[in-house]
């Protein structure tokens, strides 16, 4: 009996090693009809027209396959994206005649490791009339015994692609096996919505090794872009009734129940994964709902109605929108009304169904109604009323681009006003757009003459500046009333702090193009202009993008001097680490310049997984990065992972900082930092620079910077910066923190070589907004070797914008600070007159009795007491209890005692204390969310013994 | 011959607690028997610097038919069969196991020594853990013992096995052979130890597997026995750490 049901269903067709097998036609129970349907397969050659959009990753040697209603692109089998073991990929799927493509990538796996991603080994064209398909054959990629095939198939006028897969257990070994899609979102994009008591967009959060829990059946899955211009994807499961998976908006993954999968056995699984114009849920579950109609007989009804809103406009994607949850507590569709308020979506037939208006991130009403067997007209729903704001800046007298942050002026408003992206980004008040899209997001909005926002109403700041060398631009108290206008104009006036000589720069930028950014280039390119910085690195993940479209489009060719870069990201998990025992990724890497290949895969960047640094070097070399008038940057040294990806090379390498680095390799962690691997030209060590402040929330300053004197203790000397990593509007500022590069060349004859060559030579002062300026007679800071006369002095002036607090100023010492004293506050963080200091120190006063020694200058705020619980010689927790003791009654997951001196578990970090309102630090955060005032200098290395080279005193 | 005075319910011959579904490759023993069993058995793969482990627990009912003093029937029955994957995102599976069918012919023999003729079909019975395509075994190979005195035997099998899979998918076949030499030991009237070499090479690998099985074999009165048997690989690429089981018998 078993034997005959064996025998008798779907078997598979291309795991038995013939290569002139063909995969049958996927999901034969739907049907699509239209008048003018068509298909296309072709393979993409230069000078082709590719196919566009924020996510568009389609380079030469791609193919697409699409019909009427849409243009995808699978990725050839030798460059493949992401945690892709090969090509084979869907990685553009877009809206035909629209360039809203959204999707980074989406594959096939049996599990989460990387061996369990496919591994493909021939894709074949597949031209049957109107039915065209891809056709992909290989193995799991760390199990060549598991063979796997996958057909993307498409017909006309159908508004996705039948896929295909079939999967055999050729080893002698049960499996886990969960036969899924990988929806890589990558972050801050798609937000995913499951129809699923209690879920809609809400998700289990989860780790790897918690997994299991975040499991739940689904009847579809919709991945949400929201922010225009997009679309929307979507799954549903031909074979069975419910889908399985887990979701975040990092990687969502939906496909077959996991099960044991025993030797020779063999699974074949099929589904249908579509797109809809435009961002937001209800396009795609409107495909869903259709499709669970034809292929389980699910009747639903149209929905429709009304949404009105008095002031303000509709139309963007926080003024209003719409969840319909059933009895059950099932959301059952998300709806972003059209701009003239009307909405219709589709629902399951015979429920009951409470809809739920939203408006700036808030829910403010509710109908239900009762969906039978006809549609619905749930008639108007009117939100509340709001006013209008016009705010318009004048920089130095004249209107520019710049970045305005709209403040709640009161608790109560603060109350009134915080809100969430559908629950699911972070919180913001007042929530005027979209987190991580274009302007207005969160609370900040683009401004270049007057523009014009809706708010609710309430009492708000307003405040801009241009960078961090200007006045601060504010207007305080504003009242909004609803149905009313009112206009803000803030006034910034540039101050004389950049230092002459000097330009200012970013070199961690991230806009749309980078897997976990969402921004349009447009606005992008806007906060470049409204950073005030003379130079950008463009350094989107994996990939190349130089802004170009966008620098005409605003003719601001002339103030920007752009450098395209590319941050190596790893995501392929590997193992390169003798002594742990798990794989892992190297952290980010940055390299610039690089050449962009609008053509080419990864814009023309390297393939950069499964690659030690050293390797990583040598590919980016060989893919166009100048290493000779060129920078390597190893960013954010310490952090933690996603998805067990590493963010942070010293973090995966596992550095003890108590101990020497080891020179010869012996595969251990320590012995990393000088390997020069397999296949390199370079050894792990031959970058050129780290980043010693990143992001404008920069508690982890304290872990960068340990790294960088550790290494400067041993005589490793690397030029320190100071980068925002900025993702969008939101997280963090563009040009906060920035770097201060002291170079001969200028804005107007730029030189990027010589600009380089500084960079590397440490000519760098880095800082979220006081000015060091150090000197030993003239000798200044860079990784040149100064030997100092005895009477040496060391000479500091201090200088910050009138509402960036100075703090102390701090001299430290082979790693200790020797040196420590207030610095004046300002008298008025309003006004425009810099506060000013300045200070002589004999060397003699700061140096120990002899030997080389190094010597980096702060200032800013005092830096938060973080201790080292597990002996690594990293801080790594702060007193977060407040009991003035930091010990493991500090560390986050330990609940009693473990009775050792050096734990196993440690963190977090203590975050500086939350200002209070209307203090200078409260002041400072209206622009630098969540940071506080730090400035550093590059090190003197102090050649004291007169030998030609630097010696480090040792590790401390 | 000790086939005729080992005539209790204790068990005997090699250790057959397998390391492949439905015990294939395993040897049975050459003195037939008329009996009915229970055998809880247990296999465990631990392997967490790969994030895999794997525990399969069954409750295998068994039946033996003794035609004639040389010639016997037997099967088995994995009534029920649990089968938990500890991976990066774990699974678990339960119902019928597999289901062996065998027989065994002593075709010579002496006062002291025996040669049988053994053979069993594993049968794809595991419904509910193999979807799609299961597998199918057969072995047939030659067990010869020798006793010394009334308390020791020394036995040897040589056992070549093969499998494929049915169902519609690639068939996957894989040859095997089995080598398993050891000794049983009836210390006390009642009581038994078996210890084995036990080997088998190239149905996964050149040296699939080679270590030690072992037994301890009680009985009570005429009929009852129980016994706890083990194999335990120690080279080769087998990656189980152990199968073992506890099986009680009731002799005819």
């Amino acid at each position: 009996m078993h034997l005959l049901l064996l025998l008798g269903c779907d078997t598979p067709a291309c795991l038995g090693g013939d290569p002139e097998c063909v995969m049958p036609s996927p999901c034969e129970e739907l049907e699509f009809t239209c008048d003018a349907g068509s298909t296309e397969l072709r393979v993409l050659a230069s000078g082709d027209t590719f196919p566009t959009g924020m996510d568009a990753l389609a380079a030469t040697g791609d193919v697409v396959i699409g019909n009427d209603q849409f243009v995808a692109v699978i990725d050839a089998l030798d460059h493949p994206h992401y945690i892709a073991a090969t090509g084979g990929s869907l990685i553009d799927f877009s809206v035909r005649g629209k360039d809203n493509d959204s999707m980074r990538a989406v594959f096939p796996a049996v599990g989460l490791l990387p061996e369990e991603a496919f591994h493909y080994t021939s894709l074949e064209l597949v031209d049957e009339g109107d039915v065209k398909a891809v056709q992909l054959l290989g193995t799991l990629d760390g199990y060549p015994d598991v063979p796997v095939a996958t057909r993307y198939e498409v017909r006309p006028c159908e508004p996705g692609i039948r896929v295909r897969t079939e999967v055999a257990n050729g080893t002698p070994d049960a499996l886990s096996m969960y036969l899924t899609d990988a929806f890589y979102w990558g972050g801050r994009e798609q937000v995913p919505f499951t129809p699923r008591a209690g879920s809609g967009f809400v998700h289990p959060s989860f780790g790897l090794t918690t997994i299991g829990a975040a499991f739940f059946d689904v009847p579809f899955m919709v991945g949400a872009m929201h922010a225009p211009p997009a679309a929307s994807y979507g799954i549903v499961s031909c074979d069975d009734e419910q889908l399985s998976g887990f979701q975040s908006d990092n990687v969502s993954a939906m496909g077959k129940a996991p099960r044991v999968f025993p030797a020779r056995d063999w699974e074949v699984y099929e589904r249908f994964i579509f797109l809809a114009d435009g961002g937001g849920v209800s396009g795609a579950a409107d495909v869903a709902y259709g499709l669970r109609e034809q292929l389980w007989g699910e009747p639903y009804v149209t929905v429709s109605g009304t949404i009105t809103a008095p002031g303000g406009t509709l139309g963007e994607t926080m003024r209003a929108s719409l969840l319909i949850v059933d009895a059950d507590e099932v959301p059952v569709t998300h709806v972003l009304p059209a701009a003239d308020g009307t909405w219709s979506a589709r629902v399951p037939a015979d429920r009951d169904y409470t809809l739920t208006a939203e408006a700036f991130g808030r829910a403010v009403s509710s109908v239900s109604f009762t969906a039978a067997g006809d549609d619905v007209d749930v008639g108007v729903v009117s939100l509340d009323a709001v006013g209008e704001v016009s705010i318009n800046v004048l920089v130095d007298g004249a209107e520019d681009h710049m970045l305005v942050f709209v403040v709640p002026a009161d608790d109560a408003t603060e109350a009134a006003t915080a809100g969430t992206a559908y629950g699911f980004f972070e919180e913001c008040a007042p929530m005027l757009g979209l987190t991580h899209g274009g302007s207005p997001a969160c609370n900040r909005v683009l401004v270049n003459g007057a523009t014009t926002v809706a708010l609710p109403p309430g009492n708000y700041d307003f405040y801009t500046s241009r960078g961090m060398f200007s006045t601060l631009g504010a207007e305080l108290g504003v009242k909004v009333e609803a149905v009313t206008g009112q206009s803000v104009l803030l006034e910034v006036t540039s101050l004389d702090l950049q230092p002459e000589g000097s330009l200012t720069g970013d070199f961690h930028v991230h806009g749309g193009k980078s897997f976990d950014a969402n921004i349009p280039d447009l606005d992008r390119v806007q906060a470049f202009v409204a950073s005030g910085l003379d130079v950008i690195v463009s350094t989107e993940h994996d990939v190349i993008n130089d802004y170009a479209e966008a620098i005409d489009a605003l003719g601001v060719a002339d103030r920007l001097l752009l450098i395209t870069g590319t941050e190596a990201t790893g995501h392929v998990l590997f193992r390169y680490r003798a002594d742990y025992g798990f794989p892992q990724v190297v952290g980010h890497w940055m390299f610039w310049p690089m050449p962009y290949d609008p053509e080419g895969p990864y814009r023309g960047a390297a393939y950069d997984e499964k690659a030690e640094p050293g390797l990583l070097f040598t590919r980016e070399e060989d893919a166009g990065w100048q290493r000779d008038v060129g920078v390597s940057q190893l960013n954010h040294p310490y952090g933690g992972a996603a998805f067990g990806r590493d963010y942070s090379w010293a973090t995966a390498a596992g550095f003890d900082q108590t101990e020497p680095l080891l020179e010869e390799y012996d595969g251990s962690g320590q012995s990393l930092f000088f390997h020069k691997p397999e296949g390199a030209r370079y050894g792990n060590d031959a970058y050129d620079v780290q980043e010693v402040l990143n992001g404008t929330k920069n508690e982890n300053v304290i872990q960068y910077r340990s790294f960088w004197f550790y290494l400067l203790n041993q005589g490793i000397v690397r030029g320190g910066t100071a980068n925002s990593d900025s993702h969008s509007l939101v997280e963090n500022v563009l040009g906060t923190p920035r770097n201060v590069v002291f170079t001969e060349t200028t804005r107007d004859d730029f030189d990027a070589a010589v600009f380089n060559e500084d960079v590397r030579q440490g000519h760098v002062l880095g800082t979220t907004g006081p000015v060091v300026l150090a000197a030993i007679g003239t000798a200044r800071p860079g990784l040149e070797l100064t030997t100092p006369a005895d009477d040496a002095v060391l000479s500091v002036g201090v200088s910050a914008a009138p509402w960036v607090p100075l703090g102390e100023l701090r001299v430290i010492v082979n790693g200790a600070v020797v040196y420590g004293a207030p610095l004046p506050e300002a008298a008025d963080p309003f006004g425009s007159t810099p506060t000013t200091a300045s200070v002589e120190i004999p060397l003699s006063e700061l140096l120990p009795a002899s030997g080389d020694a190094w010597i980096v200058v702060e200032a800013g705020l005092p830096l938060v007491d973080q201790a080292d619980l597990d002996c690594n010689g990293l801080p790594d927790t702060g007193d977060n209890n407040e009991d003035g003791t930091i010990d493991w009654r500090d560390v986050a997951d330990l609940t009693e005692d473990p009775g050792v001196d050096c734990l196993d578990t440690v963190g977090p970090l203590a975050e500086p204390p939350e200002p209070e309102r209307d203090t200078p630090e409260w002041i400072f955060q209206a622009v630098t969310p969540h940071g506080y005032p730090i400035a550093f200098t590059n090190p003197f290395l102090l050649d004291r013994d007169g030998d030609g080279t630097f010696t480090g005193p040792g590790v401390n | 011959m000790w086939c005729d005075t080992w005539n209790d319910g204790v068990a005997q011959g090699p250790v057959e607690a397998g390391l492949v579904d439905g015990d294939l490759g395993a040897a049975h023993r050459m003195c037939p028997r008329t009996s009915v069993g229970l055998a809880p058995t247990a296999y465990a793969i631990i392997e967490p610097e790969n994030l895999y482990g794997r525990i399969v627990a069954t409750a295998t009912l068994s039946g033996s038919l003794a035609l004639s003093d040389r010639t016997e029937l037997y099967a088995t029955v994995e009534g029920f069969r649990y089968d938990m994957l500890i991976a990066a995102i774990s699974a678990s599976g339960m119902g019928p196991g597999y289901t062996g069918l065998g027989a065994s012919w002593r075709f010579a023999q002496g006062d002291r020594w025996g040669l049988a003729l053994q053979g069993k079909a594993v049968l794809p019975t595991a419904v509910t853990l193999d979807r799609h395509g299961a597998p199918l075994g057969l072995d047939v190979g030659v067990h010869g013992a020798w006793s010394f005195g009334d308390k020791l035997v020394v036995h040897g099998a040589l056992m070549p096995n093969f499998g494929l899979a049915v169902g519609g998918g690639p068939l996957f076949p894989r040859f095997g052979v089995n080598l398993d030499v050891g000794a049983e030991w009836r210390a006390f009237p009642r009581f038994g130890l078996v210890l084995d070499s036990v080997s088998a090479f190239g149905r996964t690998d050149v040296l699939d597997y080679t270590g030690v099985g072992v037994g301890f074999r009680g009985g009570v009165g005429e009929h009852f026995g129980l016994s706890f048997e083990a194999r335990v690989p120690l080279a080769g690429r087998e990656r189980a750490l152990t199968s073992a089981d506890i099986r009680a018998d009731w002799r005819f």
